[in-house]
C-alpha cells in the first residue's frame, strides 16, 4: 500500500528486515534463557525478568570465582513492541498488496493482531481463584499473591462498612488514612513471606495483640511461586487519642479488634457481579489408581433476578460478565473431611483476539504454503526420473 | 511384486510361546486399564529389567531363559523357582554398592541376592522418601524405585498363597479332618480348601459361643483354631493385586484381586467361585506342566469373564486387537525394513541407481504400511486419536517423515527422498524404543489431556510441524553433503528445493500447532499464552524458522546458510520435544524417561560439529554461507 512511501527514511528504518530479524533472533534469546531460568526460580520470577520487563540486567558469574558482573538486556515487552511496530510500518508499506502475497499479508495481519491482542492481556487481564466447599458460597474472588488490609466496624452481629487497603506495593513506614472511620494506620513492619510463633502462656505487655495466640511474626524467604506467601506485619493503629499496635498474619481466622473496629490481614478480594454456590463436586479416577480420570463441579449462579445450575469440568469452563471460571484443581480438607473445589478465575478484554489471529495466521500460512508449492509441481511433467 | 509375499510372513511372527497362548488374553486391570495377560506380563517385566524378556547371565554371557507371560506365572505362582533370575536392573553401581551388591557387568540383579541385603535398602529408601520430592537427587529416586519394585515382585509371589498348601493349615487332630472330609493322605491344605470347607464347621463353632472353654472339646479347641488361622490369613494378607474378577457393584465394574474376593466374601456366588476354581487349575496345570489342563482352565476363565463383565470400560474385542498388536510388533520390524531401506538407499547413490533405489522406496512403502497399521491399531485399542503420549510422538513423525520422504522420491528427487525417509524414520523409531522402555505405551490420560478434540488438532498438527523441521533438517544434511561432493546443478538445485518445501510445511504447521496450543491454553487453564517451557520450546521452533525465512529474504543467508539453518532447526525441534521433559519443569512435565538424556546431549554435541565442519568447508569451496548486508 502507498507505494510512494515505500522508500520513505522512516519506513525504511523502522519497517526494515534487520529489524525485524533482530527482534525475533532476541525473543530466541529470551525465551531460550528464560526458560532455563524457571528450573531454578520458578516461572513467576523468570515471567517478570525476562518477559515482562523493558529492559533487564542479565547476571553472569565467572566460573571458579565469585567475580559477578552484568549488562542490561532488553526484555520482552520492549523487543515485543519494536517488533509489533516493524510488523504494522511492513505490512502497511513494505509488502506489495497483491494477489500472491495474500498470504503473506494475512500471516501479518494475523500476528498484528495477536500482539496487539497480548498488550491488551498483560495489561488489563486480572487472574483470581475462587476455592469453595461443598454447601458454601461466595460473591468474591481471591487474588492469588495480592493482598490487603481489611477494616471494619462491627455492629453487633452485622458487619457495616468495609474498607480495604491493598498492601502489594507500600513499604513500612506508610500511614494511611481511612477517613471513613477515623482512624489511620501506620505499618510499622510488613513481610512479604513470614513465619508466626506462638507463646504459651503469652508474653504480658509486649505491647500489640493479636487474636489468634501469635506472639511474633519472623520474615522468610520469598517462595518461588507468590501464592505460597503467608505475609504479616506489625501494625499501629491509631484511633482518636487511642493507640494500639497490632500483629497481623495472614488470614487468620479471627480478626483482631480495636474497640469497635476489627482488622485483618487477606488475600486481596476481587467483587463478582454474582453469587456463585457448589452444590456438588464429583470425581472419577483411573480404577484402582489415585490418578484423576475427570473431575466437575455443580455450582450455582445467583445473579439480581436470574438463578441457574451450570457444570464446569475441565475444558468446559464457565463464561459470565466478563469472568471465565475453569474448574483448577480440587482437595480434601483434612480436618472435616470436606471436598474443596478451587476455581481459576480470569478477566480479559482481549480473550478472543487470540481466537481471531490464530484463524486470519493459519489461513495465511495455509494460502502462502500453496501458493509456493504448486509452481514447484509442475515441474514433474517435463521431467524424467533420470 | 515379489515385495509382498514377504509380508504375509512379516506379519505373522514367530513367537516361541513355551505356555499354551490361551494364558496370553486373560484380562487383568493395571493401572486403571484393563489389559492382556501378556501385555501385562510384559510391562512388569519391562519395569523391572527394562526388557520384555528375561535373560540369565551364565558365565557373563547373555541368554534367553523365559519370556515374560512365562515369568509372570513362575511370579505368581513358582517364584522360588525364579528367585536367582537376574530381573532387576540397577543401571547406576553406586546404588548396586550402596545396598551392598557387587557391580557386575550387565547390571541385572536376582531378587534372592536383593533379599539377602533388604535391611540396607530398606534404610537407605527410607532416609531418601523423607526429603521431599522436588529435592531428591537421581540416586535417591532410583533408590526409592527399586525398593517399590522389590515391594510389588513380593506382592505379586503372595498374591497367589491362598491356592497353597501350607504348614498354616495342618490337621494332627483326626476328628477335625474327618468332620472337613480331609483327604487322609494330605498333610497340608491351602486356605481356599479350607475356608471353602468352613461351612462344615459352622455347627461346631455355633455352640461354642455358650460354652465355656474348660469345657472344650479337642475338637472344638482345633475348630476355633482353624477358624482363627482362617481370619488371620485375610487380615495379613489380603492383598488388592492383580486385579483380575471384575464385579458389578454400587453402579459400577470393579476390577478385584482373588483375596479381595475371599475377604469380601464374595465365593458365594457361584460364577465366581467357578472362575477361582479354574483360576486354581491353571495353577495346577501349571505346577503340574499340564498344558491341556492349562489352556482349557484359561480359556473356561476368559470366556466366563467377556460372559458377564463385558462393559464400555471393559471389551474384549479391544483386547484382541492388543494381542494381535503384540504379536506382529509393528515398529521393530517397519525399523529393520526402514533400515534395510538406508542400505539400499545409500547403495543406490554409488551403483544402479534406479534398481537400488526402486527397491528401497519399495522398503519404505512396506514400513510406512507397518507404522500406519500400527499407529491404526493403537487408536483403536485406546479409542483415541494417534497422538496422545510423548512415545506415540516418534511414531508419528516417524511416520510422517516417510511420507515426506516418499513424496520428494516420486516428485523427482528418488536418492533423496529415499534416504530422508528411512534416515528419519529409522532415527526415530530407534528413539522411540527407549521411550517404550517405560513398560505400557497404552497408558490412561491425565484429566487435562482428556480431551479428543485437542488431541486431534493441537498435537497432530504441532507434530506434523516436528516432522517437516526435521526432514528439511535431514535434506539440509543430503545438500551439504551433495554440494561438498560436487553434484550436478540439477540435482543440487532440486535438493535445494526440496529443503525450502519441508522446511516450509514445518513452519507452516508449528507454527498452527502452537496457535492451536495457546488456544486449548485458553479453554483450560484461563490464558493463551504462560511461557511455559513446552510453550517456548514451540515457539523457539517457529521463530528459528522465521528468521531463516526472513534472514533468506533480505538477501543476508545463501544456500549454505539455509543447510545450515535447517539443522539448527533439528537441534531447537529436538529441544522443545523432548529436552523441555527432560527439564522437568512447568505444567507439561509428564514425560519423564531415562537414558534420553544423555542420547540427547551426544546429538547436539554430534550435530554442532557437523554444522562447524560444514561451515568451514562451505567457505573453503566457496559456497557462501552468509551474504554481504546490501546498504
Amino acid at each position: 500500500m502507498f507505494p510512494k512511501l515505500r522508500s520513505h527514511p522512516l519506513v525504511k528504518r523502522f519497517g526494515s528486515f534487520k529489524i525485524a530479524t533482530t527482534c525475533l533472533l532476541l525473543l530466541i534469546v529470551l525465551t531460550f534463557f528464560g526458560t532455563f531460568y524457571q528450573i531454578e526460580h520458578g516461572l513467576y520470577l523468570a515471567q517478570e525478568k525476562f518477559f515482562y520487563s523493558w529492559l533487564f540486567k542479565w547476571m553472569l558469574s565467572v566460573p571458579g570465582t565469585d567475580f559477578q558482573f552484568w549488562f542490561p538486556f532488553p526484555g520482552g515487552l520492549l523487543v515485543c513492541t519494536v517488533l509489533t511496530i516493524n510488523l504494522i510500518v511492513a505490512t502497511i508499506f513494505k509488502i506489495v498488496w497483491m494477489k500472491k502475497k495474500l498470504g503473506v499479508l494475512l500471516i501479518h495481519i494475523g500476528l498484528i493482531t495477536l500482539m496487539l491482542g497480548s498488550g491488551i492481556t498483560f495489561f488489563m487481564a486480572e487472574e483470581s481463584q475462587i476455592t469453595l466447599a461443598e454447601g458454601s458460597s461466595t460473591e468474591f474472588a481471591q487474588s492469588y499473591s495480592e493482598w490487603e488490609l481489611s477494616v471494619w466496624k462491627e455492629k453487633g452481629d452485622s458487619v457495616v462498612e468495609v474498607s480495604a487497603f491493598d498492601l502489594s506495593s507500600k513499604s513500612p513506614g506508610t500511614l494511611v488514612q481511612f477517613s471513613d472511620f477515623n482512624l489511620s494506620v501506620d505499618i510499622l513492619r510488613y513481610y512479604g513471606n513470614s513465619q508466626p510463633y506462638g507463646v504459651q502462656p503469652a508474653i504480658p505487655d509486649s505491647g500489640y495483640i493479636n487474636s489468634s495466640g501469635i506472639a511474633m511474626i519472623r520474615s522468610v524467604q520469598l517462595r518461588k511461586s507468590p501464592e505460597s506467601n503467608l505475609p504479616g506485619g506489625y501494625f499501629k493503629v491509631k484511633l482518636g487519642d487511642q493507640e494500639q499496635t497490632l500483629l497481623l498474619f495472614a488470614s487468620e481466622s479471627r480478626a483482631t479488634l480495636v474497640g469497635d473496629y476489627a482488622f485483618q490481614l487477606r488475600r486481596r478480594r476481587i467483587p463478582l457481579p454474582f453469587q456463585i454456590t457448589l452444590l456438588d463436586f464429583q470425581r472419577e479416577m483411573h480404577g484402582g489408581t489415585g490418578m484423576a480420570k475427570s473431575y466437575q463441579s455443580k455450582v450455582r449462579i445467583i445473579k439480581q433476578k436470574e438463578e441457574r445450575d451450570v457444570l464446569i469440568w475441565m475444558n468446559h469452563p464457565l463464561r459470565l460478565d466478563g469472568f471465565t471460571l475453569f474448574q483448577s484443581s480440587f482437595a480434601t480438607d483434612p480436618e472435616s473431611g470436606a471436598e474443596l473445589s478451587t476455581f481459576a478465575t480470569v478477566t480479559n478484554p482481549g480473550r478472543l483476539i487470540p481466537y481471531i489471529s490464530t484463524v486470519v495466521s493459519g489461513l495465511g500460512l495455509i494460502i502462502h504454503f500453496i501458493l509456493a508449492l504448486i509452481p514447484q509441481l509442475g515441474q514433474n511433467r517435463k521431467r524424467k526420473t533420470s | 511384486m515379489k515385495l509382498f509375499s514377504l509380508l504375509p510372513l512379516l506379519l505373522s511372527s514367530f513367537i516361541y510361546a513355551s505356555l499354551p497362548v490361551e494364558l496370553n488374553q486373560l484380562p487383568i486391570r493395571d493401572n486403571g486399564r484393563i489389559k492382556p495377560f501378556e501385555s501385562f506380563a510384559s510391562g512388569k517385566l519391562l519395569q523391572f529389567s527394562g526388557k520384555s524378556t528375561a535373560y540369565s547371565f551364565p558365565n557373563g554371557k547373555r541368554t534367553k531363559a523365559m519370556d515374560a507371560v512365562e515369568w509372570m506365572t513362575h511370579l505368581l505362582f513358582k517364584p522360588s523357582a525364579i528367585e536367582s533370575l537376574q530381573v532387576f536392573q540397577i543401571n547406576d553401581p553406586q546404588i548396586a554398592s550402596s545396598i551392598g551388591l557387587s557391580p557386575v557387568e550387565y547390571r541385572s540383579y536376582s531378587y534372592a541376592q536383593i533379599d539377602a541385603n533388604r535391611f540396607r535398602l530398606q534404610e537407605l529408601a527410607k532416609q531418601a522418601m523423607a526429603i521431599d520430592e522436588e529435592d531428591q537427587s537421581g540416586f535417591q529416586r532410583n533408590l526409592i524405585s527399586l525398593s517399590n519394585s522389590i515391594d510389588l515382585y513380593e506382592r505379586f509371589t503372595r498374591s497367589m498363597e491362598f491356592m497353597t498348601p501350607s504348614t498354616a493349615f495342618q490337621f494332627p487332630n483326626k476328628e477335625l479332618r474327618a468332620k472337613l472330609l480331609l483327604a487322609p493322605e494330605r498333610t497340608q491344605f491351602s486356605y481356599l480348601e479350607i475356608y471353602r470347607k468352613a461351612g462344615l464347621l459352622a455347627g461346631t463353632l455355633d455352640s461354642l459361643i455358650f460354652k465355656k472353654e474348660v469345657n472344650w472339646t479337642g475338637l472344638d479347641s482345633a475348630s476355633y483354631q482353624v477358624s482363627r488361622q482362617l481370619f488371620e490369613w485375610t487380615q495379613i494378607n489380603d492383598l488388592p493385586i492383580p486385579e483380575m474378577i471384575p464385579y458389578f457393584h454400587d453402579d459400577k465394574w470393579w476390577w478385584l484381586s482373588p483375596w479381595s474376593i475371599i475377604s469380601n466374601m464374595l465365593l458365594h456366588d457361584q460364577v465366581i467361585n467357578s472362575e477361582i476354581t479354574w483360576l486354581s487349575q491353571i495353577r495346577q496345570g501349571f505346577l503340574d506342566n499340564n498344558d491341556s489342563l492349562l489352556s482349557n482352565a484359561a480359556t473356561q476363565l476368559r470366556e466366563s469373564i467377556n460372559k458377564r463383565a463385558s462393559n464400555p470400560e471393559y471389551r474384549p474385542d479391544l483386547l484382541k486387537a492388543e494381542s494381535l498388536y503384540n504379536r506382529v510388533d509393528p515398529f521393530i520390524r517397519a525399523q529393520v525394513l526402514f533400515g534395510i531401506a538406508l542400505l539400499l538407499a545409500l547403495g543406490g547413490t554409488l551403483w544402479k541407481p534406479r534398481f537400488l533405489q526402486n527397491l528401497s522406496t519399495g522398503a519404505i512403502l512396506l514400513a510406512s504400511l507397518l507404522t500406519t497399521f500400527g499407529i491404526g491399531i493403537r487408536m483403536f485399542i485406546n479409542q483415541r486419536p494417534p497422538v496422545t503420549t510423548l512415545f506415540e510422538t516418534f511414531l508419528f513423525v516417524a511416520l510422517f517423515c516417510a511420507l515426506l520422504g516418499l513424496a520428494i522420491r516420486f516428485w523427482k528427487a528418488p536418492d533423496v527422498g529415499n534416504l530422508l525417509a528411512s534416515i528419519s524414520a529409522l532415527c526415530l523409531l530407534l528413539i522411540s524404543n527407549k521411550y517404550a522402555a517405560e513398560g505400557d505405551t497404552l497408558k490412561v490420560l491425565v484429566a487435562v489431556l482428556d480431551s479428543n478434540f485437542w488431541l486431534s488438532t493441537h498435537v497432530v498438527t504441532i507434530t506434523l510441524g516436528y516432522a517437516g523441521v526435521c526432514a528439511s533438517g535431514v535434506v539440509g544434511h543430503i545438500w551439504l553433503i551433495q554440494r561438498i561432493i560436487g553434484s550436478k546443478k540439477e540435482k543440487l538445485d532440486s535438493t535445494y528445493k526440496a529443503l525450502l518445501g519441508t522446511l516450509g510445511f514445518g513452519l507452516v504447521l508449528s507454527f498452527i500447532g502452537t496457535l492451536l496450543g495457546g488456544v486449548w491454553a485458553d479453554q483450560s487453564w484461563g490464558r493463551f499464552w504462560g511461557w511455559d517451557p513446552k510453550e517456548n520450546g514451540a515457539l523457539l521452533i517457529v521463530l528459528w524458522c522465521s528468521v531463516l525465512y526472513h534472514a533468506k529474504l533480505a538477501g543476508w543467508l545463501g544456500k549454505g546458510g539455509m543447510a545450515l539453518g535447517s539443522m539448527i532447526g533439528i537441534i531447537m525441534t529436538m529441544f522443545a520435544w523432548f529436552g523441555i521433559n527432560l527439564l522437568g519443569v512447568g505444567l507439561h512435565s509428564y514425560g519423564f524417561t531415562n537414558g534420553v538424556a544423555t542420547a540427547f546431549y551426544s546429538y547436539l554435541a554430534i550435530q554442532s560439529v557437523i554444522i562447524l565442519i560444514g561451515w568451514i568447508w562451505l567457505r573453503k569451496i566457496g559456497e557462501r554461507v552468509f551474504l554481504p548486508v546490501k546498504k
